[in-house]
């Protein structure tokens, strides 16, 4: 049974997306929520036998390697499952108050993020190199249709920019790809490694090409230009899933590729290269989050700068670092998707998002400022929170390699994003007098504060779990036990 | 494999240069679409040659590979389209009506 | 043959070249679907002809077809869709060297590439017999590989979703005032496509005789012979979208993972078909998968929900 678990977790939430475009508006909302509880509750079930049992293998159509694709679940993979389906799940919650109600786009709305969860499941289990690729595209060809459903008008010109990335990025990877397989004669991830290494000049390409690829897809700095209009005009329980999980999806094929079939190949400038690009978007995606007047543009922009920091593990490169960057990119997860919906609860009840004419909000969104600052406490980085412990470890492994400018880098990062995270806390509480907001909005329902809450309050029990998930997650790949 | 210069190698490449080279300076959507699937032509190609070398029949792998590709790019490009008409649809409503 | 293919590629460079670098939009849309010609031309030389279809077909007709109704719509809308300024100089110098750069590094990537002979495409042609077709690719996409196959139809039903929510359609209805000289594109498309369709019609029926055909160029016949009903104001877009019509859209994806899951406990393996069986669930699965493909083709040329029969 434990074999067929990675199938299902890509195939429940599919196959229901699928059928939830069969049978339409009707269907909303009790079809995706049962969809959504078995996909949660299978993926739950996939990451508890990774943890007992150790990684699980599934060859499709009973094919060997490398005539077939195999699907496999590791610690890394596990914990981004983890990841994925605990924020999908309460997205879904939080989707039930937003767009639980009967209705056309409604409808679509649910078809494409039951897709978009399948198509991401899809990529964490994923062994192979150019399924990876087809994964890469359903993920944005699901999530840029998702970015139209706040209103074709205003999101459109986003989509669009959105949509030119993705799908150069996804061709850039796609030559990789091809390269790879000339000369390794194979696309399966553990058997591309030696030949890869040995394969002179177009070796080199073809991990160019890939990491390239993924580099665009995941927004980098400079290939972010299309993210914070995508993302800062999105629905909001798009916006999380976007800035939570589909660019980390990406950020989690970089590190996958990198200590894998490209570990034989990869050369120190190229790392260090990766770490200078992360500073970079650390620093000017700071400054601009800092810089915007928009509250979800401040939090998109916070994307482009926390995503830098998974990138410092590629020049450090040692077991802590590693433990650091994934943890990260979970602790960044959780704690964004609850800025998002906490900011789409103030966009709800406001009517806006303009962060010059919001004040007042601590009484009747208690709730969602509450989940915001608790989020911004794990963005900031500091203890008790599961950004805290990503940033330590990442701290640690800058001090264990002698590489002590990288803790500048962390160090200088959490103050800036303390800077941006508490200028939106004191719009927020402000009680100054000055002209009374206009409220338009009802309200968020409970479901909605209590979702945005609840990933805000996981944001700080990060903090005390550290030892499961780094234990699910083992060593760093290749390395020495 | 020969020193000789393949003539659709070095389409291949002709084709990832004027693709990226298009992406990057070309302002319109609708031209940048172009330009994308300029490049991918340029990937296809070269998936076709990576095919063509093996001797024998040809690889069916990169043709699958390409095949999938094709309808992946065609799709999306027709996305992009709805999309850039979509735009203009607007665009256009705004100036008949006036600002909105 | 070596001048036939070093023409052919230079008219392939010189067709993109002209493409990104010609000022007028509707030149370098007819530039770029006669390259689509061209490379296919090329492909059937690199022993492909599979592909150069389906590059006819799908890459350069389909969308050459919808490339020129949008520009109809953009040419209708002015000259002047708030677009950014053109790129200063320097970003076009840097473009420029970039991209010498990288079609070099390609160039000499490619001349020096020492390919591995022992690969998995080695495989599957050994392991044809095993595979309950015959013909090589349709073997990879439907068998050793279908998971991609299943995906990338996740990626089509995704397209059409997100094209449906834009609610921004192909207005095909050749009016009154737009006969003539208004639109002397209609006849010429129309010309220049049948002889396509008819020439993948032929292609898929002696494909026939040694596999079930393919399912991705019998799509792209299906949607080219529906679109032709469309131009010629036989078969029209609609909102309303009937459930008959949705669920040929997801019949594809339906029977092609209905079909692995049920047989998953029985196989041991997602996809995996037992030994008799392969043949008739091959076709069946084939025959579906071309069906939604080109339905979904043709609605993404309508850019609408459902297909409603003209008035005559």
């Amino acid at each position: 049974m434990t074999e067929f678990l990675p199938v299902l977790a890509v195939f429940i939430p599919l196959l229901g997306g699928v059928l939830q475009f069969l049978m339409g508006p009707r269907a909303v909302p009790v079809w995706p929520m049962v969809v959504s509880g078995a996909t949660t509750v299978c993926a739950l079930a996939l990451v508890g036998s990774v943890t007992n049992q150790g990684d699980i293998q599934h060859m499709l159509g009973g094919w060997e390697a490398p005539l077939g694709i195999p699907l496999r679940v590791d610690g890394l993979a596990a914990v981004m499952l983890l990841l994925n389906n605990v924020v999908g799940g309460l997205v879904s919650l939080y989707a039930l108050g937003a767009h639980g109600r009967s209705g056309a786009v409604n409808s679509h709305f649910w078809a494409l993020w039951l897709l978009l969860w399948g198509s991401l499941n899809a990529l964490f289990v994923s062994g192979d190199l150019f399924n990876l690729y087809v994964a890469l595209e359903l993920v944005s060809l699901s999530a840029i249709p998702l970015v139209l459903v706040a209103g074709p008008r205003k999101t459109v010109a986003a989509a669009l920019n959105y949509l030119h990335f993705a799908l150069f990025g996804s061709l850039v990877y796609l030559a990789g790809v091809g390269l790879t397989y000339a000369v390794a004669g194979s696309l399966d991830l553990t058997l591309i490694a030696g030949p890869l290494a040995e394969g002179g000049p177009a070796g080199h390409m073809a991990a160019a090409c890939l990491i390239v690829g993924v580099l665009i897809k995941a927004a980098i700095v400079p290939f972010h230009i299309w993210l914070p209009a995508a993302h800062g005009n999105a629905p909001a329980a798009v916006s999380a899933v976007l800035s939570a999980l589909v660019v980390k999806s990406c950020m989690y094929l970089l590190l996958r590729l990198w200590t894998e079939p490209l570990a034989g190949i990869t050369v120190d400038a190229a790392a260090q290269l990766l770490g200078i690009i992360g500073a970079a978007a650390i620093g000017y995606g700071s400054v601009q989050a800092f810089r915007q007047e928009r509250l979800k543009l401040v939090v998109a922009y916070s994307t482009v700068a926390q995503l830098g920091y998974m990138l410092l593990f590629f020049p450090m490169a040692v077991a802590t670092a590693w433990e650091g960057a994934v943890y990260h990119g979970v602790a960044h997860g959780v704690a964004k998707a609850a800025l998002f919906l906490a900011a789409g609860n103030v966009l709800l009840y406001v009517g806006h998002d303009r962060l010059r004419e919001l004040r007042g909000l601590d009484r009747p969104l208690a709730l969602s400022v509450f989940a915001f600052a608790l989020a911004g406490v794990s963005i900031m980085g500091l203890p008790p929170s599961g950004g805290f412990i990503a940033k330590w470890l990442l701290l640690s492994a800058a001090l264990e390699t002698g590489q002590w400018w990288w803790a500048l880098v962390l160090i200088v990062g959490g103050f800036l994003a303390a800077a941006y995270i508490f200028r939106v806390l004191r719009y927020a509480f402000l009680n100054a007098p000055g002209p009374t907001i206009e409220i338009e909005g009802p309200v968020p329902p409970r479901l909605m504060s209590w979702t945005a809450l609840l990933l805000g309050v996981l944001s700080i029990v990060l903090g005390f779990t550290t030892a499961p998930i780094l234990g699910l997650l083992g060593g760093l790949p290749g390395a020495a036990p | 494999m020969s020193i000789m210069p393949e003539p659709f190698a070095l389409a291949a490449a002709a084709l990832i240069a004027v693709g990226f080279y298009g992406f990057i300076t070309q302002q319109h959507p609708l031209r940048r679409l172009l330009a994308i699937n300029i490049f991918g032509n340029g990937v296809f190609m070269t998936l076709i040659l990576v095919a063509y070398w093996l001797p024998g029949d040809a690889d069916p792998v990169p043709h699958a590979m390409v095949l999938t590709g094709i309808v992946i790019a065609v799709s999306a490009t027709a996305f992009g389209l709805a999309l850039i008409r979509r735009r203009i649809l607007d665009a256009n409503r705004k100036q008949d009506h006036g600002d909105d | 043959m070596m001048v036939f293919d070093s023409l052919l590629a230079l008219i392939i460079a010189a067709l993109a070249w002209r493409c990104v670098t010609v000022r007028d939009l509707f030149q370098a849309i007819v530039t770029f679907i006669v390259l689509g010609l061209m490379l296919a031309l090329s492909w059937t030389r690199l022993d492909a002809p599979d592909l150069a279809l389906a590059e006819a077909g799908i890459g350069a007709g389909l969308l050459g077809v919808l490339l020129l109704s949008t520009w109809r719509v953009v040419r209708d809308a002015g000259p002047d869709q708030g677009e950014g300024p053109p790129p200063s100089p320097w970003v076009r110098t840097a473009a420029a060297v970039g991209s010498i750069a990288l079609g070099t590094a390609f160039a000499v990537v490619l001349h020096t590439v020492e390919v591995d002979s022992d690969r998995a495409g080695g495989l599957a042609l050994e392991s044809l017999g095993e595979a309950g077709v015959e013909q090589p690719v349709t073997a990879v996409l439907l068998n050793f590989r279908s998971y991609d196959t299943l995906l990338e139809l996740g990626v089509l039903l995704m397209a059409l979703i997100g094209a449906v929510l834009l609610r921004s359609p192909l207005i095909h209805r050749p009016a009154a005032e737009d006969t003539g000289t208004e639109s002397p594109l209609l006849p010429v498309l129309v010309t220049v496509f049948t002889p396509l369709v008819l020439l993948m019609g032929t292609f898929l029926v002696w494909a026939g005789a040694h596999s079930p055909g393919g399912a991705f160029q019998g799509g792209a016949v299906l949607a080219g012979a529906g679109v032709m009903l469309v131009l010629g104001g036989r078969l029209g877009g609609d909102a309303q979208v009937s459930l008959l019509l949705r669920a040929l859209l997801i019949l594809g994806v339906s029977v092609f993972t209905v079909i692995g899951l049920l047989l998953m406990p029985l196989e041991g393996a997602f996809m995996a078909y037992p030994e008799g069986l392969v043949y008739p669930l091959m076709v069946t699965i084939e025959f579906s998968l071309a069906l939604s493909i080109g339905l979904t083709l043709l609605l993404l040329f309508t850019g609408t929900n459902g297909l409603r029969g003209a008035p005559a």
